[in-house]
């Protein structure tokens, strides 16, 4: 592997392109996640307030 | 010329990403660092790797021999069958040694033309294959061939780390000045998005180390301080997580300027003042392609694809910024409406 990747300098340009973009890419799914997690939380406590006060 | 490149690109980057305030949501960061950063990957990419017959020369004693030389339009004359006396793009001659009837084909066309091949001494290049001339060209450095091009990934991703936690310095000292509590969540989440682009750097510089070093890992200066500052920003986010509310935020923005020093002398000082394999150490007369004065080093179209590289990481740290800080501050709000 180490020594293919000396033959061609390409694949270890992409592996570097491929792996900042993985890593960005990675962080804002994770950040969408939270962000689905915090909605569907507000949203089952907002429900259960509607269902204590009546309305 | 090329450090204007740099200045208007770091300007562009700034003013695009923060414009219209940084919790506000807006298309213009998105849309600038899809168009920036794609030419840049474009300019990465795809136009050839081509250096002077100077590059040649030195190649010679290093692996791979091979430079591919751009002969421009006019710039080499038939002698006889064999030779031809060829001009690099910085005006250099050679005499180039031949079997190819395209290049004398191209020749009587006057077409500009690229040529493979290796320096076997500094009047001859012996050439191995000839491609037709590409509109655009990025600049050959010397011992890195290809893996050059990793430089316009590396480094931006570093400077948008370093930029990230400056910003974080700026919001945490506003928090400590003003006690506006949305600055204390920029500043946090600038501090994320920083430490994720230094380690993405961390990680890429590691491999580019690799291969062209020798090890992942080298004990080199810039490395280590580097792998410092992610224990120093990993313990601003220990603090933060294990401090009680109250005494949470004005602490961590406290950490986080001090922290922003150590940042600053971990970057710019400490790489300078002692012997590193990263270039621009000390006893190197070697400052690095990005900050040399030399003509070969000054190339407009290696510095406009690197200015358009760092114009693009800035912007998208600042929309990254811009989401996690929105995301955490609708989360506060939130959690402290429903609890």
């Amino acid at each position: 592997m180490i020594e293919y990747l000396s033959q061609h300098p390409h694949v270890i340009v992409l592996l570097v392109t491929l792996l900042i973009w993985l890593g960005i890419a990675l962080y804002l799914w994770r950040l969408d996640r939270r962000l689905d997690e915090l909605l569907s939380k507000f949203s089952g406590k907002t429900v259960e307030q509607d269902n204590n006060t009546g309305r | 010329m090329k450090f204007l490149f740099y200045l208007l690109a770091l300007a562009a980057g700034i003013a695009l990403g923060f414009s219209g305030g940084i919790q506000r949501r807006t298309w213009r960061r998105a849309i600038a660092a899809t168009i920036i950063v794609g030419v840049g990957i474009f300019g990465a990419l795809e136009p050839p790797i081509v250096g002077t017959f100077r590059d040649a020369i030195v190649e010679a004693t290093a692996t791979p021999p091979t430079v591919t030389v751009f002969i421009p339009r006019g710039g080499a004359s038939l002698l006889n069958d064999t030779l031809l006396e060829c001009t690099d793009y910085a005006g250099a001659t050679m005499m180039c040694i031949v079997r190819n009837a395209e290049i004398v084909l191209a020749q009587v066309n006057a077409a500009p033309m690229l040529l493979t091949g290796e320096s076997i001494s500094h009047e001859v290049f012996r050439v191995i294959s000839t491609d037709s001339a590409p509109t655009i060209m990025l600049p050959h450095i010397p011992a890195l061939g290809e893996k050059a091009r990793i430089m316009y990934f590396h480094v931006p991703s570093a400077w948008a780390g370093f930029f990230a936690f400056a910003v974080t310095m700026i919001f945490s000292l506003r928090y400590l000045r003003q006690g506006k509590h949305d600055d204390d969540v920029i500043a946090h989440a600038s501090a994320l998005v920083g430490t994720l682009f230094t380690a993405l750097a961390y990680i890429s510089g590691a491999i580019w180390a690799k291969f062209n070093w020798g090890k992942f890992f080298n004990w080199d200066t810039r490395e280590l301080s580097v792998l410092l500052l992610l224990a120093i920003y990993a313990a601003y986010f220990v603090l933060r997580a294990n401090t009680p509310a109250p005494a949470r935020y004005r602490m961590a923005a406290v950490y986080a300027v001090v922290a922003s020093i150590a940042a600053l002398f971990l970057i710019f000082i400490v790489p300078r003042i002692t012997v590193s394999l990263h270039p621009g150490s000390k006893d190197d007369a070697n400052i690095g392609p990005i900050l040399s004065p030399e003509h070969d080093a000054l190339d407009l179209t290696k510095a406009a694809v690197f200015s358009i590289m760092l114009a693009g990481f800035t912007v998208l740290y600042t929309w990254m910024l811009s989401i996690t800080a929105r995301f955490h501050i609708l989360r506060q709000r939130l959690l402290g409406q429903i609890s």
